[in-house]
């Protein structure tokens, strides 16, 4: 019982530590967070042994990031980012920009547009939906980039390792502090 | 609190001007990159971040310990351990080089008189990292042109063959994985002789196509590189034939012994005569005239070399 109560405390502190951050030093936070991801994906960093798909940071960060509607800051960020993964993908240039943008505008699109406060499901469902337009910006760009129709198996388990990393990390990546939000101010 | 900033982001026509016009200029440069010019012309810059990412793994490669291992006392084990390694990389590839000369003395044993392979020459390099995106597979190696690499050279690790050298950087090379739909490589059946182009299918595994309507592989034969086209040497090993209903798949061998290291050797290099100039006549009389060995002719070197035993 004490030791809940007290791990009650931690996440309270670390939630109220986090709403005091401002949307710069979060938006710098996520863009490490990125980053990081991207450079676990390009070594094939393995878990305890195991081989694990890395989530593809730069739909994390397009998804998340838009929740408080575009912005020139989170923009400017995507398009350096998506230079990081072309290169590390040896993709076209622009290819990822193009990814992460559209991604990003579709959800700020649906967020400005639907009342997500009082749908739940409409809440759930929003970020599974951006995360499909990306992945399949993302299949599209690659199949016509390479002259032939790639393989979707390997983009959907990135694609599932991506929603459950965005299920944890969500209010990592939210830039913008509600009251009385929840642990996190997700 | 957190931020102002975002508050109005909604209404503000300017950054969906923005947003739009970025998408564009994404478009355009997508548009731009398919002209092989442009797209020869951002090469460096690719190879240039390759050489950024090999960095700091160079270090890694050194054989020196690191400092928390000579505290925790692992130095001597981690040397061993390097030494170890570095032993069956040499073995693996007399294993390979075995493999290879079985191959070819089927083929001599059947064709008297057969010329063979030049010896292959080469550098060990680390695997720095492993692209399997949706754009292409490829392996980034921490050997480039200061090494002594050069484009199209050969990859192979204890399995067999791994790709071959796309990119060129000063430090790094990118391969192209023989799993990559644009793989081509020209193969045969071990037992049934049977040739082939296999490529990559982007599902680990290769399908061989251009095969005779004839003649078909044997299940489970070696694939091995048949030479042909002048690009891979022969007799080496790049996986096992299966059948799927009714294409011939292959499973590629260097996928079952992926220790992080591969060899790159130079590609098979021999002219064709219209490409060797002809050496002069009296050139050619000359040993004949006298009592020595005739002198080397250019582009004869792999049957100077492969008389060797």
């Amino acid at each position: 019982m004490r030791r809940r109560r007290r791990i009650d405390r931690a996440r309270l502190e670390v939630a109220r530590w986090w709403r005091a951050r401002t949307a710069p030093a979060r938006l710098g936070f996520g863009t490490l967070l990125v980053v990081l991801f991207w450079a676990a994906d390009l070594g094939q960093l393995s878990v305890l042994g195991f081989d694990v798909p890395w989530p593809i940071g730069l739909l994390l960060a397009a998804m998340g990031w838009a929740r408080v509607g575009l912005a020139m800051r989170p923009m400017a960020t995507l398009v350096g980012l998506s230079f990081l993964f072309d290169l590390g993908a040896n993709a076209p240039f622009g290819s990822y920009m193009l990814v992460a943008l559209s991604t990003y505008g579709v959800h700020a699109a649906a967020e400005a547009a639907l009342d997500l406060d009082y749908d739940p499901l409409l809440k759930t469902l929003l970020p599974f939906v951006s995360l499909c337009v990306g992945l399949l910006a993302l299949w599209g760009l690659a199949s016509v980039a390479t002259g032939h129709i790639v393989q979707l198996t390997p983009l959907v388990i990135s694609g599932g390792a991506t929603a459950l990393a965005y299920a944890a990390l969500a209010p990592v990546f939210h830039l913008r502090g509600r009251p009385g939000a929840a642990l996190g101010g997700a | 609190m957190a931020s102002g900033r975002y508050a109005t982001a909604r209404k503000s026509p300017l950054r969906r001007l923005v947003l739009v016009t970025l998408l564009a200029v994404g478009v355009m440069a997508i548009v731009v990159q398919a002209s092989p010019g442009v797209s020869a012309a951002l090469l460096p810059l690719r190879t240039q971040a390759g050489d950024i990412l090999v960095s700091p793994t160079s270090r890694e490669q050194s054989q020196e310990p690191g400092f928390i291992q000579r505290i925790l006392g692992q130095g001597a084990q981690e040397r061993r351990i390097r030494e170890l390694e570095a032993r069956v990389q040499e073995l693996a590839r007399y294993e390979a080089a075995a493999r290879s000369m079985a191959a070819r003395l089927e083929a001599y044993e059947t064709m008297l008189a057969a010329l063979g392979e030049p010896p292959a020459r080469g550098f060990t390099a680390r695997v720095v990292s492993e692209v399997q995106g949706p754009f292409s597979e490829t392996l980034l190696a921490n050997a480039g042109r200061a090494q002594g690499v050069e484009e199209d050279y050969i990859a192979v690790n204890e399995g067999g063959v791994v790709g071959r050298v796309v990119q060129l950087g000063e430090r790094s090379s990118r391969l192209l994985l023989v799993t990559d739909f644009n793989s081509r490589i020209p193969v045969l059946g071990e037992a049934s002789g049977v040739r082939a182009i296999v490529y990559g299918d982007r599902d680990g595994r290769g399908t061989l196509s251009d095969l005779p309507e004839a003649d078909a592989f044997r299940p489970g034969e070696r694939i091995l590189t048949s030479g042909e086209a002048g690009m891979f040497p022969r007799g080496y090993v790049v996986g096992w034939a299966r059948q799927s209903g009714d294409t011939w798949r292959v499973d590629f061998s260097m996928a079952e012994t992926r220790g992080g290291f591969v060899r790159l050797v130079p590609p098979q290099s021999i002219p064709a005569p219209e490409e060797a100039p002809p050496a002069p006549l009296s050139a050619e009389l000359a040993p004949q005239e006298g009592a020595g060995a005739p002198a080397p002719q250019p582009g004869a070197r792999g049957a100077d070399e492969a008389s060797e035993p």
